[in-house]
């Protein structure tokens, strides 16, 4: 039933997209990829039943409603998008350094090369039915590129709000591009504001040339019903992503984030922290993909449960045939602070060379009661001990190289949504 | 060097040869409802044992292949001998065997075995058990111990009771395929409070060509009873593949212990697709130890239902895989009650184009307050032709549980073979003594004349493994 509703609803917004004014390549790209997408199944995600959840019907409604973005913000941010109004406020020493980034429609205009070579790479290397309808849906999104040998030493902070009340779908992409030698570093924000039926789709695409090195902090602070995440890297040699995603959002959420580890030598750090709550259920799969000699990836996700919510953190990691001298390591750890959560642990690792270091780690665990008792005999209240117990615990997976005021904002939020659920 | 390599690493399957004995009944090739009924009238059965093999087999029809694990693909089962009966009796004295089965478990050991210090031992070629012998002081104790197609009918209640208890039908595809046409296997008894001096065993054996075993075995190990069980199979080559199927079911009750140990040496031409489940009750402990060294593909994931307070289940496995070998198993560990605890060792080491994979399962349901487990999988893999997964899925739906799961993949530490080799150790010695401590914590556990005989089945196939 809900596939038929699906399809239909779809296929509208397919329609009313082709009508747009577009050039003709991008067109066939929708279309392709469409073609694809109705080939292909839905991602697995192991131990989480997602597939009957209503992923891409959208609310038939169009409430249109201002709402004053910036008056809202508590920091500014250099490049927001909420539903269709972008804004840009771009650091001066960014700009002087050559830093480019473009609006979707910006990018058809002025660089349609470069975004058609990259929609094209995607599309090609989508596997998935939701991946494929993200092309062909694609609405509005971010492209941004750093020159070869430009090193970028500020934030680049950015929001994407998906203003779900207001757009029926809603299909986001943003594109990062750092040239060899370069160096940057990005907060995303992303948000669907306010709470709302409407199910949000986003995507961040990462290319990361030579010696690059880039540091993307993702903040998921979805309130849609269902929110469907892609982040995919792409490393060449000697290149380096750190990624810090850490999901708060208050629906159901699938994340899924890869790292193609292609060159030799390249470095990829996933680490994700997640706090589940009420009758939510995020599912999380998150890869490391070694195809090149001497690459190095490391994943360490950290989760907390409570109420009745599901957590599942599914690990990949796989080292293809060839990549010598690689190495390859897993942790998964979750807390369980309710009997009525449901967790699942499950750090995969898939082999084809010997000449490898391979590992991984999965706990499931209670609060540590030395620790809270430790707090509370100091005179702490059994609440706050507990909620300095578990930040503790989440804040192990926040990287040491991140900016000081970036992580306390992160565990901000973090006891926001251990407070507010 | 290489020459030898070449010589010593093409020396055949030690228990691949085969003898001619001509079957006495056999229902041919394929699979139908008739054969079904035949098996059943051949075997005098009662009547709702037929109606369960027949309702296994309408379920058997409907199920598809597991979508995890190796391709099967190429498993011929409508050219399958389903079962095969090599001789008419049973014998109570290895003298009575007929002198080809005979020679055939005599250069298994059987006997040998036997007449050292083991309880019981019984011996089943093909789908029957044709020899069987318990010590009489083990009958006086009330220990049943026999095939199982006896069981069903001398100890019919007994059997009925417990019988696809713990595995049903729609387990599995070939659990379905087992209920259906299950012959042989062995039935154990041990009634409250005894315990099994020694270890009893029972020798698995496949000699004719394309034939299907679905020994089903079923063990009662009563309240605060004791027993170790210990099972071994072989198969001689053929280029036509057999299967293997068995089905095992273990209660162990209340403050009863329980350890089921497996050496699993068939040819390279047998699929194993095995179940195996276990229950632990109030207090009671069931251990597996499980060693898989040949087959062409092995599917199979022991389990323990820890179904009572205070349970414990342990597995402790080794797996090795060498030259297209696949071996896909694991362990599951199903927490259903308070202050339950289990523990996953699982050794493993490919070699030469061999794929060892693990795939576990470790779930703490609602009512596993206070329970505990432990999962650690490592591996070696010897060779870039060689191959490892680690699928491991730990589901918790408890907060007062503690899990923790621990996993390590790589080749020979060099750091080790240097030492070694820097002390005046070739390379293929110091390779052969850093295998043979990678798998001691599962050696040691095994009776000593299978400690032994694992140790040289271990350096025989690690011989030439120098990459």
């Amino acid at each position: 039933m809900v596939e038929k509703v699906e399809k239909q609803a779809l296929a509208t917004a397919m329609e009313r997209i082709l009508k747009q004014v577009e050039p003709q390549w991008l067109k066939e790209i929708r279309i392709q990829a469409w073609q694809r997408a109705n080939q292909l199944e839905l991602p697995r995600v192991d131990k989480i039943a997602y597939k009957d959840w209503p992923q891409f019907i959208t609310s038939k409604t169009i409430i249109k409603q201002q709402k004053d973005i910036d008056a809202q913000q508590q920091i500014e941010y250099q490049l927001s998008n909420y539903a269709d109004h972008y804004s840009k406020k771009l650091a001066k020493s960014m700009q002087e350094k050559g830093l480019k980034t473009y609006t979707f429609k910006e990018a058809i205009q002025l660089v349609p090369q470069i975004l058609k070579d990259q929609l094209i790479k995607m599309l090609k290397q989508a596997n998935t039915k939701t991946e494929a309808y993200q092309i062909a849906l694609m609405t509005s999104g971010w492209l941004i590129k750093v020159p070869d040998n430009v090193e970028i030493d500020e934030v680049l902070t950015i929001l994407t709000d998906q203003a779900s009340d207001q757009q029926t779908d809603y299909c986001n992409q943003t594109i990062v591009i750092l040239g060899k030698n370069s160096k940057l570093k990005i907060m995303h924000e992303i948000a669907s504001t306010p709470q709302s039926a409407s199910p949000t789709h986003i995507g961040v695409n990462i290319t990361l040339h030579a010696n690059a090195q880039l540091q993307y902090i993702g903040l998921d602070q979805l309130a849609s019903n269902f929110g469907y995440l892609k982040r995919t890297a792409h490393l060449a040699t000697a290149s380096q992503l750190n990624w810090q995603l850490v999901d708060l959002s208050k629906g159901n959420l699938i994340s899924e984030c890869t790292s193609h580890l292609i060159g030799a030598g390249s470095e990829s750090k996933i680490n994700v922290i997640s706090i589940t709550s009420q009758q939510q259920q995020h599912g999380f799969n998150t890869k490391l993909l070694n195809y090149g000699h001497h690459s190095k990836g490391e994943i360490n996700q950290r989760g907390v449960l409570l109420d009745a919510s599901k957590l599942v953190f599914n690990g990949i990691g796989k080292i293809y045939h060839g990549a010598h001298g690689t190495y390859a390591n897993q942790e998964n750890r979750l807390m369980m602070l309710s009997s009525h959560a449901s967790g699942d642990a499950n750090p995969i690792l898939l082999i084809e060379e010997n000449d490898v270091v391979a590992g991984h780690a999965a706990s499931v665990g209670q609060i540590d009661k030395q620790q809270l008792y430790y707090l509370m005999s100091r005179g702490l209240s059994k609440a706050m001990a507990q909620k300095l117990v578990v930040t503790g615990f989440l804040s192990k997976t926040i990287d040491s190289s991140i900016d000081q005021a970036l992580a306390q904002r992160i565990l901000g939020k973090i006891e926001e949504k251990l407070v507010n659920g | 060097m290489s020459e030898l390599e070449s010589i010593m690493t093409d020396e055949d399957y030690e228990y691949g040869f085969h003898d001619d004995v001509k079957p006495v009944f056999s229902t041919g090739r394929g699979l139908s409802e008739a054969v079904i009924r035949q098996i059943s009238a051949a075997k005098n059965e009662p009547a709702w044992m037929l109606t369960y093999r027949l309702a296994a087999y309408q379920t058997y029809l409907k199920m598809n292949e597991a979508n995890f694990g190796p391709d099967l693909s190429k498993l011929d089962l409508a050219n399958m001998k389903f079962y095969q009966k090599a001789t008419d009796k049973k014998y109570r004295d290895w003298e009575d065997v007929p002198a080809k089965i005979k020679t055939t478990f005599d250069r298994l050991g059987v006997p040998e075995a036997e007449r050292k210090y083991l309880a019981g031992s019984s011996a089943q070629y093909e789908s029957e058990v044709v020899y069987h012998n318990i010590q009489k002081q083990l009958a006086t104790m009330g220990i049943i111990f026999t095939d199982t197609d006896s069981a069903l009918k001398e100890y019919p209640e007994l059997f009925k009771k417990w019988f696809g208890k713990l595995v049903k039908p729609d387990n599995n595809k070939y659990a379905a395929l087992n209920s259906a046409v299950w012959s042989g296997g062995s039935f154990i008894y041990v009634p409250a409070g005894v315990t099994v001096p020694m270890p009893i065993q029972a020798y698995f054996r496949l000699n004719a060509e394309n034939t299907g075993q679905f020994e089903r075995t079923l063990i009662i190990v009563d309240e605060g009873a004791h027993l170790e069980y210990v099972e071994g199979c072989t198969a001689p080559q053929y280029d036509s593949d057999s299967l293997h199927a068995a089905v095992v079911e273990v209660n162990v009750l209340a403050n009863g212990y329980c350890r089921y140990t497996t050496i699993q040496n068939w040819s390279d031409n047998v699929y194993s697709l095995e179940t195996k489940r276990a229950q632990a009750l109030d207090n009671a402990i069931m251990e597996w130890v499980d060693g898989n060294l040949g087959s062409k593909v092995t599917m199979k994931y022991p389990s323990v239902y820890l179904n009572g307070y205070g349970a414990r289940g342990t597995m402790l496995s080794i797996a090795l895989a060498s030259n297209g070998i696949i071996s896909d198993t694991g362990a599951q560990m199903i927490h259903n009650a308070p202050n339950t605890s289990s523990s996953i060792v699982s050794k493993s080491i490919a070699r030469t184009g061999g794929s060892v994979n693990y795939r576990g399962n470790v779930k703490f349901a609602r009512n596993s307050a206070g329970s505990l487990a432990h999962v650690e999988c490592d591996t070696i893999i010897m060779d870039d032709q060689s191959k490892s997964d680690t699928i491991p899925y730990n589901e918790i739906l408890n907060s007062d549980v503690a899990m923790e799961h621990e996993a390590k993949v790589s080749k020979i530490s060099e750091d080790q073979l240097y030492y070694l080799m820097s002390r005046g150790i070739s390379q293929s010695k110091a390779t052969e003594m850093i295998v043979m401590s990678f798998v001691e914590p599962f050696t040691k556990e095994l009776p000593m004349e299978y400690a032994v005989e694992l140790n040289r089945l271990i350096a025989f196939e690690m011989e030439g493994s120098i990459g």
